[in-house]
């Protein structure tokens, strides 16, 4: 009878977890949260947990996936049952709301009729599915149909707005980077995203952890196709740009957030990074990013990150191929930003020699006078 | 020679004042200081000196021995006095807003004032000790203007004048709506008596006549028709006052006048570094020096970064810089926010005051008299492609090759940064080749700790505590770089090196 997993209901009060917060933050997801919830405290709490807590077994992500289309195939029938749910919530609320003179009378009755409220609701509701029973295929909402007659209870009405609200859902919220032909390169454990400046980096590392925590709650990802492997949490570790004036604090405060990802992550876990020490500079932090990706990776943990360093990059490039995918911001010709990234090399390595020799004249004259 | 400038030994070089401020000026962050030094001071439009180096050593000399010699606070102090007075002396003459007879009162005023305050500068100017070349030359000047029988014919005419005005006694019967104005022929005044009565009330305080900087006047159009008045009543003393408007209706020296509007510069300065003094920064007359072998600061500091700090009360930590020998080209290396740049810019700036003949930071400086700054940062605008912003770098450096001679001094503030380690070595060594066959003075900033290897540079390292990496220490120290030991002690710190995180996170 649960709709989100195959054996109990979604524990709404369960406490968030560490790095919610940063999750939110880093990954943008209040516009998703926020959609979804349709300006209900309640659906909000319990859809921000959901996206962030993630399951991590194939077997419940289908059950969801499955709710999901019964829902988008009977979309008439689930807003029905939906509109009858929250008129009644509403309508409940309203006599609690209400109570003139709180006697123990008065409370015993209004509550008696609220019940009654829920009751009758809960009839229209299985009339409602009575007649389009058929209809649903998924065993989510099977195990909904069968057990209307035996139980009630919150979680599941929750649970169904919560869909329902999710059909809402339009497809600008998250910047849609296609992923297209690129889906085949997250199969390698470590993702470097370098390029141009604005070029749309963090928008295409934001996308890819939003649509790992969709995928891992059972939810629709604004890409076309998606395939990814199940994480054992997600973890991001941004720069934060407030912290510009605290110095040399502020390496401090980056390393103190990683070792606090360190105390968390396990195996298949996924790390984000976006300009991970850039508060130092290019030569300290390329070797901080490199030490800290390389053990990362021996312990099976994937790994996703934006830098504008070159020797980092460089170094995964020249020694460890078969471990890292390449993608670099892309910038036409003009400058103009595509928002798209494209698989290529870290750097470019070869102008360097080029550009002086043309703007200084035939340098091999420098190495003879040295 | 006549005395005629306190800023110029020449006085031909005041004409080559330059309007704009040198390229390198945000750069080293003196368009801040400059900004905040001439607060205020608009009128005199002193900026343009901020903008303009001297080149020769007599005249920078010519304005450090001012500036020792104002070091005598009572000296210092009479000429604050002076320049108070004398801008009195402005707003009285040039108040337009006035009518007639108040006009004329006020530039008796003005005239005593201006008499009273020359006189006790010249008697400061005789007994201040002064040795430099300047002020003597001024304080002569002085002496013999108040010689003058112009100088005599003006302050006892402004006696005379006065003492006929101040016996002018009016009395004026004030009911209703109209004024009736009168000698006071045995009249009660009931002044005395009201001023008795309310005395408690009125303060320890006296009210000065000319020491008060804000000019207290009379200036609607009753008290012109109350004077009117009183000039039918008392004309000799009326005409009087309307002669001596007309017969010395030019009496300012223009010589003083312009001694008033130069001082600024060192009022202005003085008043700049003198919080950062009383903070416990020292400020010193730098020797100017041909022999690049010989540069020498101690305890000098980031002057625009100092003056920010002190006035948050955070502590400015002071940095030392040499050059022995053949030595021209200083490598600054280290972790970020160690203050590297910091230390680029005391160095620059440095230099670049000694040429206003100013005092410098530093307990004692020996600078070279530079021709020109070249300064070489990275470029806040977003030049996007690799190749582009590295061409962008070349290109700006090869300019400044092009236009630096060998008195020349160089900053170059992390360069290259958008090429590998081993290209930025490369061509960053080149670079410096160049720079020592012009024999040029440079400090270069970089990450590239190679740089700060080649031969015949001297390496300087920014200093930050891995213990307590949110103090900016500042210190920068000339030793070996020391590559990566900063960040990996703190990774270490923080157990996320990378053996740390193979221990920590079980596979």
């Amino acid at each position: 009878m649960m709709l989100m997993y195959t054996d109990h209901s979604f524990d709404a009060s369960q406490n968030q977890p560490w790095n919610y917060g940063d999750l939110v933050r880093d990954l943008d997801l209040k516009p998703i949260i926020e959609t979804m919830a349709g300006g209900d405290d309640f659906i909000a709490q319990v859809v921000a947990k959901a996206l962030v807590i993630g399951v991590d077994d194939v077997d419940t992500i289908l059950y969801r996936q499955g709710v999901l289309e019964d829902t988008l195939r009977n979309i008439d029938t689930v807003r029905s049952v939906y509109a009858i749910i929250t008129q009644a919530i509403t309508e409940g609320r309203r006599r609690l709301f209400w109570i003139p003179n709180p006697n123990p009378e008065s409370v015993v009755f209004d509550s008696v009729r609220t019940l009654e409220v829920y009751l009758d609701t809960l009839d229209k509701v299985r009339e409602v599915f009575d007649a389009s029973a058929s209809q649903f295929k998924s065993s989510g909402f099977q195990n909904l149909i069968h057990s209307l007659d035996y139980r009630f209870d919150r979680n599941y009405l929750n649970s169904i707005r919560l869909m329902l609200s999710s059909l809402e859902f339009p497809s600008g919220v998250s910047v849609a980077v296609r992923l297209g032909d690129e889906a085949e390169l997250t199969k390698k454990p470590l993702l470097i995203i370098s390029g141009a400046n604005r070029g749309g980096k963090t928008v295409y590392l934001r996308s890819i952890g939003q649509a790992q925590l969709m995928m891992q709650c059972g939810m629709f990802v604004a890409a076309e196709t998606f395939e990814s492997s199940i994480s054992s949490g997600v973890y991001t570790h941004f720069k934060r740009e407030e912290d510009k004036e605290l110095g040399g604090g502020k390496l401090d405060e980056e390393l103190s957030r990683l070792s606090s990802i360190i105390d968390h992550v396990k195996p298949n876990s996924m790390v984000l990074f976006n300009e991970s020490f850039a508060s130092t500079n290019a030569r300290e932090g390329s070797e901080l990013a490199k030490q800290t990706v390389t053990a990362l990776l021996e312990r099976k943990i994937r790994v996703l990150y934006v830098t504008h360093f070159y020797e980092f990059p460089l170094w995964f490039y020249e020694n460890r191929p078969s471990l890292a995918v390449f993608l670099v911001a892309e910038r036409k010709e003009d400058g103009t930003r595509t928002f798209k990234v494209r698989e290529g090399v870290p750097l470019e390595t070869s102008f360097a020699e080029d550009v002086y020799s043309k703007i200084f004249g035939d340098h091999t004259q420098d190495e003879e006078r040295e | 020679m006549a005395f005629q400038s306190i800023l110029f030994k020449d006085p031909r070089n005041v004409e080559k004042q330059l309007r704009t401020p040198p390229d390198f000026f945000v750069d080293l962050g003196l368009n801040n200081v400059a900004k905040e030094l001439v607060k205020g001071l608009d009128e005199f439009n002193i900026e343009p000196l901020f903008y303009t180096p001297l080149d020769q050593t007599d005249e920078i000399v010519y304005r450090q021995q001012v500036f020792v010699d104002i070091e005598n606070p009572r000296l210092m102090g009479a000429i604050r006095v002076f320049s108070d007075r004398f801008r009195m002396v402005l707003a009285y003459i040039n108040n337009d807003r006035l009518y007639e007879l108040q006009r004329q009162g006020l530039f008796l005023k003005a005239v005593n004032v201006y008499c009273g305050s020359l006189r006790d500068l010249a008697k400061a100017l005789e007994s201040g000790g002064i040795r430099s070349e300047g002020l003597q030359a001024f304080r002569d000047y002085l002496g013999n203007y108040l010689n003058t029988s112009e100088f005599n014919d003006l302050r006892t005419d402004a006696e005379n004048t006065l003492s006929k005005i101040t016996s002018v006694e009016l009395c004026l019967t004030i009911k209703g709506g109209s004024i009736s104005v009168s000698k006071c022929d045995g009249a009660v005044d009931y002044s005395e008596e009201v001023e008795r009565v309310f005395e408690r009330f009125m303060g320890s305080g006296t009210i000065g006549d000319e020491g008060v900087s804000k000019p207290i006047y009379i200036r609607g159009h009753v008290e012109e028709v109350v004077l009117e008045f009183a000039a039918k009543l008392y004309p000799d003393a009326f005409r009087a006052l309307r002669d001596f408007y007309v017969k010395h209706k030019d009496f300012l020296n223009q010589t003083i006048a312009r001694f008033y509007r130069e001082i600024q510069f060192y009022i202005a300065y003085l008043r700049y570094i003198e919080p950062l003094k009383k903070s416990g920064l020292m400020f010193c007359i730098p020797r100017l020096t041909s022999n690049k072998g010989e540069v020498n600061c101690r305890d000098g500091f980031d002057i625009a970064l100092a003056s920010k700090l002190v006035k948050k009360n955070s502590v400015v930590v002071t940095n030392s810089f040499h050059l022995t020998g053949k030595e021209r080209i200083i490598i600054v290396t280290g972790p970020n926010h160690g203050g590297k740049t910091t230390f680029a810019r005391e160095f620059a700036q440095a230099h670049y005051l000694a040429k206003l003949g100013v005092p410098v930071p530093g307990s004692e400086a020996t600078l070279f008299l530079c021709d020109t700054i070249f300064t070489h940062f990275e470029r806040g605008e977003a030049v996007e492609s690799l190749r582009g912003k590295l061409e962008d770098e070349l290109v700006r450096i090869r300019n400044i090759l092009e236009k630096s001679t060998e008195r020349s001094i160089i900053i170059i503030n992390e360069m290259l940064g958008s090429t590998t380690v081993k290209d930025a070595t490369i061509i960053g060594r080149r670079i410096l080749k160049r720079i020592a066959d012009k024999d040029c003075i440079c400090v270069y900033v970089t990450f590239v700790d190679e740089l700060a290897l080649t031969e015949g540079v001297v390496s300087y390292v920014s200093q930050v505590d891995v213990n307590e990496p949110e103090k900016r220490t500042y210190k920068v120290i000339r030793q070996q770089p020391n590559g990566l030991a900063y960040a990996l002690a703190l990774a270490k710190k923080h157990r996320v090196s990378y053996q740390d995180i193979l221990e920590r996170v079980k596979p």
